[in-house]
């Protein structure tokens, strides 16, 4: 007689074919543009030695670089982290109300467009922002303020508010399942409170605060947007300058040896952030279900309050001023504000009516990528989730799941222009659709074969042994897990690819005009209230499909 | 007195526990009851691990109910043993020592000791993932005893151990608490493990303590049927009526299942009080089933005579006979009998009836559910 798992390894052989093919199609989407820009890039350098030698390129330059990234990147992590830990510690401990909002918070980075947070940031922390006037109300004066925003320390403040969630996020749900036991038995065996959290609980929260940190960092190294608006006097990123380099100097060869320093510490990066995600998981594993939430009692009630002030102040005060600002409608004459629909108006009716185009192209060119990602991803997801079912792992898997990776350690720019490169005629619509489509995919990939791994291989045998064949079990069950799934990564790219602003930037500026990109344009105009109205606009397309997606997953 | 509990009062999200209990030293008293009864919080209230909203605790006369845990000097081992993973077995043990600050030479003295007293001295080296689950009770005994405290609490360490490791470590652990002279309180839901464990029981129920005492005083006077059955000391057969008899202390039930039964009423813990609101049982504890045989050769006998359906016929290893029984008219009653040996041959075949004599001296009116302590 012949095991269900024996007949499973026997069908490996026919399994690595397909697995072979869907590597193949997957390395071609996601290596294909790499190799055209590099070679785009050392054909214009005459061979690969003369990239480092080439007159353009200065070392100081690289170096400056490099050391601006790395400094405003790990500051911003330290106080995104800084920010995070108290609200993790709250989120996972206690019963209060807006901790569903707060832990909601996580899905800011997501569904906002940076672009949005940066506008947000300068209605509100700007020289004659509400922050401001705020505290011209309270010391009676605004000097002391007005540099923050457009320094250093203002960059890192827009990171750590806008990745702080991220870590509120993803400690809490990992303090949440950390066990009071251990921190009990310390303290049974004499250890004082502080000894007993180093003792039981730190050593357990430790993987998780450096998995978070390492993501926030890695999202902060690649920062563009951000740098590129309040970075410009005091740095510039490597992501910028691969922009500078492409979009100002023309030249590739720069921008490939910036990519490359940058693809260098990424992967590190990711190498760290794969092996806490590791120690994690095996904690998680050895631990039993989430620990039941307490009513905060005395100190914890006050920490609770100062934290929800700060955060009501200090983060939704400036998303809030988007909105409010959308519907202020400054008066043409004289100075002077009303309420009411005019920026919209101006935006829908005025000189070229530019919402209505960004609203169509957005929704074109990332509906196409979600669709082209959602595809790939899939396939890229089962795949993951076959090979790891295997007795022996198959090659393909290690390849298809390092090069999940691969758009997290690259520079956009470079998919962007290795997909210009390739697509005919070098139509920019094309090549925003495939760029965009390789940055979302592997977030489908993940959520796919995590869902898939997470059900329980005993309901597929049961429905197996209840008369279910191959295809029946895998649509009446496999199937009916990952769907949800499969809805909710795709809208999960379209949040992604709706918001981003560095592929089309760097390609369509002059040619497509994206909400993003209309809200870019706005805001270098000082034209704010319009672009908060087209922020608006944005928000609620990004928020409504990643409400949907919230939804989705509840639903599953 | 090692340790007194004084109308303590823990209240929990609406979960109302009451205790009030005294322990000697060098006694092992097991806290026995069903799941949510509310024994893990009663130990842990006495470690410090959970506020009590009213009483008091002593532990060698001194109040301990307003330390902090780190200052009650109280071994805990928890049902998930909590061992400090990213420590070593040695640094495990070597934990309240070293948090007191002790002497090193002390402290190398004290781990070798347990080392070898628990036999994990070639284990010390290891990381508890590296341990098997035995190992990890010993490493855990060993660390709750390593700074000599004056009360060990345990909570239901074994439950997560399969049945024959499970007897093997509660038997080790039982000599390792007499011999060290220990004094401790195990939780567990596990009536075999109690009666292995324990010098003393406190049964609990719905947050309140029903019954204590030895093994074999609370066999003799369960105080209730849902003990009797709890503790699975012996049959209790609903009544229908009863009359009081000459003697105050005793009635003439009758039951469905067992016809008109003599017995004594008086119970240690009500006297010979019958509650006329309560529902009533007759308790036939196992001891007191002292015959059998088919209908024909107990016809004759005398006494009191409960009929039974035999359900199954179980040959044991030595040998001997084992017959599954239940009650004709109480079918959810399964209750097993070693037969003596020789009288194999005359039960009748599985689904036969075959007749009990029952020593009414032994049994006794039960009120179905126990008697809270202040009602």
């Amino acid at each position: 007689m012949q095991s269900g798992r024996g007949s499973f390894e026997q069908g490996l052989g026919k399994t690595g074919i397909l697995l072979s093919i869907a590597l193949i199609a997957i390395l071609s989407f996601s290596l294909v543009p790499l190799v055209a820009f590099a070679k785009n890039a050392i054909a214009g350098a005459g061979h690969a030695a003369s990239l480092v030698s080439a007159g353009s390129i200065s070392v100081p330059v690289l170096v400056r670089s490099l050391q601006f990234t790395l400094l405003q990147a790990l500051a911003s992590t330290a106080l995104a982290i800084g920010i995070g830990l108290p609200g993790a510690w709250l989120a996972a401990r206690f019963r209060f109300p807006g901790r569903r909002a707060l832990l909601a918070l996580a899905a800011v980075p997501f569904c906002f467009p940076p672009i949005l947070v940066i506008l947000a940031f300068i209605l509100y922390y700007g020289k004659e922002g509400y922050f401001s006037a705020f505290l011209a109300l309270i010391l009676g004066r605004k000097s002391e303020y007005r540099g923050l925003l457009y320094s250093f320390w203002g960059l890192v403040l827009v990171h750590a508010f806008y990745n702080f969630p991220i870590a509120v996020h993803q400690i809490s749900a990992l303090w949440m399942r950390i066990p009071e036991s251990q921190k009990e038995a310390a303290k049974t065996l004499g250890a004082g409170k502080i000894m007993a959290f180093r003792t039981g609980t730190l050593p357990w929260l430790l993987p998780g605060i450096a998995q978070a940190a390492g993501l926030i960092f890695l999202y902060c190294f690649f920062s563009f947007t951000t740098v590129l608006v309040f970075g410009g006097r005091t740095g510039s990123t490597l992501e910028v300058s691969i922009y500078q380099a492409l979009r100002y100097q023309g030249d590739a060869r720069l921008a490939l040896l910036f990519s490359v320093i940058e693809t260098g510490f990424a992967l590190l990066s990711i190498w760290f952030i794969t092996g806490m995600t590791q120690k994690q998981q095996h904690a998680l594993r050895d631990f039993g279900r989430r620990r039941a939430l307490s009513s905060p009692k005395g100190v914890q009630r006050a920490v609770l309050a100062i934290y929800g002030i700060l955060l009501l102040l200090f983060f939704i005060g400036p998303l809030v001023s988007i909105v409010v600002e959308a519907f202020r409608v400054p008066a043409s004459l004289g100075g002077g504000f009303r309420f009411g629909l005019g920026n919209f108006e101006r935006l829908l009716r005025g000189f070229q009516a530019p919402l209505l185009k960004a609203v169509l192209a957005t929704l074109t060119l990332s509906g196409s990528a979600a669709l082209l990602a959602t595809t790939a991803g899939v396939i890229a997801g089962v795949s993951v989730f076959i090979g790891k079912k295997a007795a022996r792992p198959h090659f393909t898997n290690r390849i298809m799941e390092a090069l999940q990776w691969l758009p997290l350690a690259v520079s956009p720019a470079v998919f962007a222009y290795g997909w210009l490169f390739l697509s005919p005629d070098r139509t920019i619509a094309a090549a925003i659709i495939a760029a965009q489509a390789v940055i979302a995919w592997p977030f489908v990939s993940r959520a796919v074969s995590a869902s898939l791994q997470s059900l329980d291989p005993r309901l597929r045998e049961a429905g197996r042994t209840l008369g279910a064949g191959p295809l029946q079990a895998f649509l009446t069950i496999d199937f009916r897990v990952i769907a949800p799934s499969v809805a909710a990564s795709a809208a999960f790219a379209f949040s992604i690819t709706a918001g981003d602003v560095n592929v089309p930037l760097m390609l369509g500026m002059s040619e497509i005009e994206t909400l993003p990109l209309l809200l870019f344009r706005l805001t270098a105009a000082y034209r704010f209230n319009e672009a908060c109205a087209a922020g608006l606009v944005l928000g609620l397309m990004t928020g409504i499909v990643f409400f949907l997606k919230e939804k989705a997953i509840d639903v599953a | 007195m090692s340790l007194e509990v004084r109308n303590l009062e823990v209240v929990r999200n609406g979960f109302v526990l009451k205790a009030d209990f005294t322990l000697q030293d060098n006694t092992v008293l097991v806290l026995l009851g069903p799941s949510g009864c509310g024994k893990t919080t009663l130990l842990r209230a006495i470690a410090g691990l959970e506020p009590i909203q009213q009483g008091e605790i002593l532990l060698k006369g001194k109040r301990i109910d307003t330390l902090p845990p780190e200052k009650r000097h109280i071994g805990f081992v928890f049902q998930d043993l909590a061992l400090f993973e990213q420590m070593k077995v040695r640094d495990n043990i070597a934990y309240s020592l070293q948090i007191r600050r002790a002497d090193k030479t002390f402290i190398q003295e004290r781990i070798d000791y347990l080392a070898m007293r628990f036999r994990i001295d070639h284990l010390l080296e290891r990381y508890p993932s590296e341990l098997s689950g035995g190992e990890r009770q010993r490493v855990a005994l060993a660390r709750a005893l390593a700074s000599d405290p004056s009360l060990i609490l345990l909570d239901e360490p074994l439950s997560a151990l399969d049945a024959p490791l499970r007897r093997a470590m509660r038997r080790f652990m039982r000599v390792q608490l007499t011999q060290g002279h220990l004094t401790a309180i195990h939780v567990t839901h596990d009536v075999e493990e109690a009666i292995d464990l324990a010098d003393e029981i406190i049964v609990m129920r719905n947050g309140n303590m029903i019954a204590r005492g030895t093994i074999s005083a609370l066999e003799n006077s369960p105080g209730s049927g849902w003990l009797a059955r709890f503790m699975n000391f012996g049959l209790t057969l609903p009544v229908d009526t009863f009359s009081r008899e000459k003697a105050d202390n005793f009635v003439l039930a009758h039951c469905k299942a067992g016809g008109d039964i003599l017995c004594s009423v008086h119970d240690t813990s009500r006297g010979a009080q019958i509650e006329s609101d309560a529902s009533y049982c007759v308790y036939v504890p196992f001891s007191s089933l002292g015959a059998i045989g088919s209908k024909k050769v107990l016809s004759e006998a005398a006494g009191c005579i409960l009929r039974a359906i035999i359900v199954r016929r179980i040959e044991t290893f030595s040998g001997t006979m084992k017959l599954l029984l239940s009650l004709p008219d109480e079918n959810e009653q399964f209750f097993e009998m070693t037969l003596p040996k020789g009288k194999e041959t005359l039960v009748p075949d599985e689904g036969s009836e075959i007749e009990l004599k029952i020593d009414t001296a032994k049994c006794r009116l039960l009120p179905e559910e126990p008697r809270l302590p202040n009602s």
